[in-house]
């Protein structure tokens, strides 16, 4: 009799914990039934959109909206497409979504998925993707100069004057640290021996400028009249276009980045992306003219401060030229740095392919 | 024999290895190079990493901080372990906090080491400590948990010094925890080192990883995820041989 | 001389030893014998102050005590030498070795405890006790897991040693030939909650060898107290 009672506890036992194990099974299962869900319904609104530009490719007042998925950073050329979101510049069927990137990491993931359609890419960004074989295109250059390097130091001169000292850079392999190992290069400097070049986010070079744990630093709009209005003693040191026009012997402004996107894009809707040319082109010069309304769209687009936008618009260096009107400035900026350090920009020069033409 | 079996061995391992290159050739055949890097360009990186002084001196970056967050996470852990094993009391206040270091995300304590630490070194090896200290300490708990009471009574009859208790009961006890615990902490301490770099630094292992990924360079992020793999072998098989030596130590 | 007084000892709801009393002189073997689940490895802990007795008094074993357990207690990580020479803080060389010849581990000295056989392990254990010089060994169920030729050899080992060192021993057993054969006294613990229900008083050694069917009468009484 006892071994019998056994045997039925044990059972009981036995299915009590088997009970749990599908109750815990079927927990996962729908876990990710739900989670798969959403996601579907949203690859299948990106691909309908597409497929009805390709068979009405002529007639840009189709019925069914347009989505248009662009990466972006909290930074000058965003700004110019906020104008067109808020005009529906590229017409009322034609919704812009923006996507931030904070770090050219993020960025290069955007290109790679097929979420994205087009970017605001720094220049060294492009020309790596480009020459590792991706079929991005540069449509345009928006902004020019905008990298200072500041400093708190009053004996500051000149850049041998950082030696043994630590700079704090932004963006690392991209254009400001280019530009900036080039400037200390150029000035005799080693980085790594003569000066200790230490990266972090825009944000946080921000942040250390303006409290003091950073005495130099290189640093780009509009976070630099940021920082000289939370610290009194920052100042800036140089003007990142001067430096290059003395460096290169010219009067041109460096080309700091551009929007662009993937011939796969260009080829399915080329009508839209002449548009959007033309119309950031337009966007770029109201901005400048409306630094206020801008500041707001700003605020309410990207999270960025108003009054602040509006007093560094001066300095944004927010300019349109088209890429294959840039051509020189491009070669010229793309040249120095492969001179320099190739692998930030993809181990060549990239041909003039990588020029959006219409 | 014995070589037979050596072989054997061997044999399996090579072939093991033989089927990840394949799989690799056809996935690189079928993906972009963006995607899954070819074998020739990841083999030229690696080359390019052991024959290059700067690339070197990353691995020894990474190596030293690994060593010292180990030590200070072993040292830390073993007292914490001991103090709860040997008083209740301990293990009551301890626990707990123990359990904050094993669940709070390696990334929240980066953002707390870069504050504390600064952009250098130091919060990678901080972020070492955070992830050695609790399974060193759990395990040595344990360990003294487990002692087999029998062997103390044992002892304590026939009349062990303290210090015999120690060397002929208490620390074999433990031992086979400590041992089990060091090497998972060693495993995981090589993963979150690299890691704690990518997030804090521009050097080590870390650093090179992140700027491959800057500059589109896939082959690069293999090619050094290899060299760590590498360096866990190794210092797994040296972990073995002292390990095991101290086993056999006659007292 | 050990004196056990009015030793009373329950696990929780259970009591398993109720009003022990009993004496062993100094250099008396006195076995213990009594059914499983008695109690008698509880008296031989109690005895070695592994455990505290609910109620009662030990007295007589404050010095040093060896024990041969049930369960062996071996340290797994150190070989058949280390575990006996460990007892002692000077390593005496030649007394080890003959201690290892004498219970017939010769040729075992570098084995650990897991290569070992149980009734080897039991052999390590008493050359152990045997080492550790003391006034009182106690023993429970030394002789368990060896057959007849070991045990006849073991016992006869036990004797001798006992003449050479004079200990007062008390062990436990199964085996009523066992006791018949070394004790001096027998005490007979009854069923759960013991107590000692007999004691036997035992032909000298001489006279046991002289008339060795004598034993006869004594065992059959013993079975019948055990059966009952």
């Amino acid at each position: 009799m006892l071994t019998v009672k056994l045997h039925q506890e044990r059972n009981d036992v036995l299915m009590k914990r088997l009970l749990y194990l599908i109750l815990t099974v079927c927990l996962c299962l729908s876990l990710v039934a739900c989670g798969g869900a959403p996601e579907k319904s949203e690859e299948k609104n990106a691909e309908l959109p597409k497929e009805e530009i390709v068979e009405e490719d002529t007639n840009k007042n189709s019925e069914e909206p347009i989505t248009i998925t662009v990466g972006v950073p909290t930074a000058p050329p965003a700004l110019p497409v906020l104008r067109m979101i808020e005009t529906k510049a590229l017409g009322d069927d034609v919704e812009i979504k923006l996507n931030i990137w904070n770090e050219p990491e993020t960025l290069i993931a955007m290109v790679q998925d097929s979420e994205h359609d087009m970017f605001a890419f720094p220049l060294t960004v492009v020309s790596k993707l480009y020459n590792k074989g991706m079929d991005v295109r540069l449509m345009n250059v928006n902004t020019w100069g905008v990298t200072y390097f500041m400093t708190s130091d009053p004996d500051f001169d000149s850049w041998d004057d950082l030696k043994g000292k630590t700079i704090y850079v932004p963006l690392q392999s991209s254009p400001p640290d280019a530009l900036t190992q080039y400037f200390l290069e150029e000035a005799g400097l080693e980085v790594g021996k003569d000066v200790e070049v230490v990266y972090a986010t825009t944000v946080e070079v921000a942040t250390m400028l303006a409290s003091g744990d950073a005495v130099y630093g290189t640093l780009i709009e509009p976070q630099v009249t940021k920082a000289l209005m939370d610290n009194q003693n920052l100042r800036v040191a140089f003007n990142f276009e001067d430096e290059w026009q003395r460096v290169t012997g010219t009067d041109t402004k460096i080309p700091n980045a551009g929007f662009g996107t993937t011939q796969a894009f260009i080829d399915e809707n080329p009508e839209l992306v002449l548009d959007f040319q033309d119309e950031y082109e337009k966007a770029t010069i109201w901005a400048n003219e409306n630094p206020e309304e801008i500041g707001i769209l700003a605020e309410k687009h990207l999270g960025l401060k108003a009054p602040l936008i509006v007093k560094s618009m001066p300095n944004m260096g927010l300019e349109f030229k088209s890429a294959i009107n840039s051509q020189d400035e491009l070669k010229m900026f793309y040249e120095l740095i492969y001179d320099f350090n190739p692998d930030m920009i993809g181990g060549k020069v990239a041909d003039t392919k990588l020029y959006y033409e219409k | 024999m014995k070589n037979k079996e050596i072989t054997q061995k061997y044999a399996y391992k090579v072939l093991s290895f033989l089927l990840i290159l394949t799989v690799w050739k056809v996935l690189s055949t079928r993906f972009s190079p963006l995607v899954v890097p070819t074998i020739s360009s990841v083999f030229e990186s690696l080359l390019e990493i052991f024959m290059s002084e700067e690339l070197l001196k990353m691995i020894f970056l990474t190596v030293i901080r690994l060593l010292i967050g180990l030590t200070i996470g072993v040292g830390i852990g073993l007292v914490t372990g001991i103090l709860m094993g040997s008083s209740k009391i301990f293990k009551e206040i301890l626990f707990p906090i123990i359990g904050l270091f094993q669940t709070i995300p390696p990334v929240s304590w980066v953002v707390l080491a870069l504050v504390w630490f600064g952009f250098n070194g130091r919060p990678a090896i901080f972020i070492v400590v955070t992830s050695t200290l609790p399974i060193i300490a759990i395990n040595v708990y344990e360990g003294i948990s487990s002692i087999d009471q029998r062997l103390v009574e044992m002892a304590k009859l026939y009349k062990y010094s303290k210090e015999k208790r120690f060397i002929h009961v208490v620390f074999p006890s433990i031992m086979p925890y400590f041992n089990s615990a060091f090497r998972i902490a060693l495993g995981s301490g090589w993963k979150i080192a690299v890691m704690g770099e990518v997030l804090t630094t521009s050097d080590g292992v870390g650093g090179m990883i992140k700027l491959a990924r800057l500059n589109v360079e896939p082959e690069n992020i293999i090619a050094w995820s290899i060299v760590i793999v590498i360096l866990f072998y190794i210092s797994d098989f040296l972990l073995g041989k002292t390990f095991f030596r101290k086993e056999s130590d006659q007292c | 001389m050990l004196i056990v007084k009015d030793i009373y000892q329950s696990f929780g709801e259970l009591p398993v030893l109720e009003n022990i009393n009993f004496m062993v002189e100094d250099d008396e073997i006195v076995a213990v014998i009594g059914p499983s689940g008695c109690g008698k490895s509880t008296l031989l802990n109690i005895i070695s102050g592994i455990e505290k007795p609910d109620r009662g008094t030990v007295s007589g074993a404050e010095n040093e005590i060896a024990f041969v357990f049930q369960d062996d207690r071996l340290l797994p990580w150190r070989t058949v030498w280390q575990n006996i020479s460990i007892v002692n803080d000077k390593d005496d060389v030649d007394v080890i070795k003959k201690l290892i010849y004498d219970v017939g581990l010769e040729g075992f000295e570098q084995y650990k405890p897991a290569q070992l056989s149980g009734g080897m392990k039991k052999r390590c254990c008493i050359a152990r006790a045997f080492y550790y010089k003391s006034e009182i060994l106690l023993m429970d169920e030394p002789f368990q897991g060896l057959d007849y030729f070991l045990r006849q050899k073991m016992l006869k080992m036990l004797l001798k040693v006992w003449n050479a060192n004079k200990q007062t021993v008390l062990f436990v057993t199964h085996e009523i030939d066992e006791a018949l054969m070394v004790a001096n006294r027998i005490l007979i613990l009854s069923n759960r909650p013991s107590s000692v229900i007999k004691e036997i008083k035992l032909p000298s050694y001489e006279e046991r060898n002289q008339k060795p069917c004598g034993l006869n009468g004594i065992r059959r009484e013993i079975l019948s107290i055990i059966s009952k």
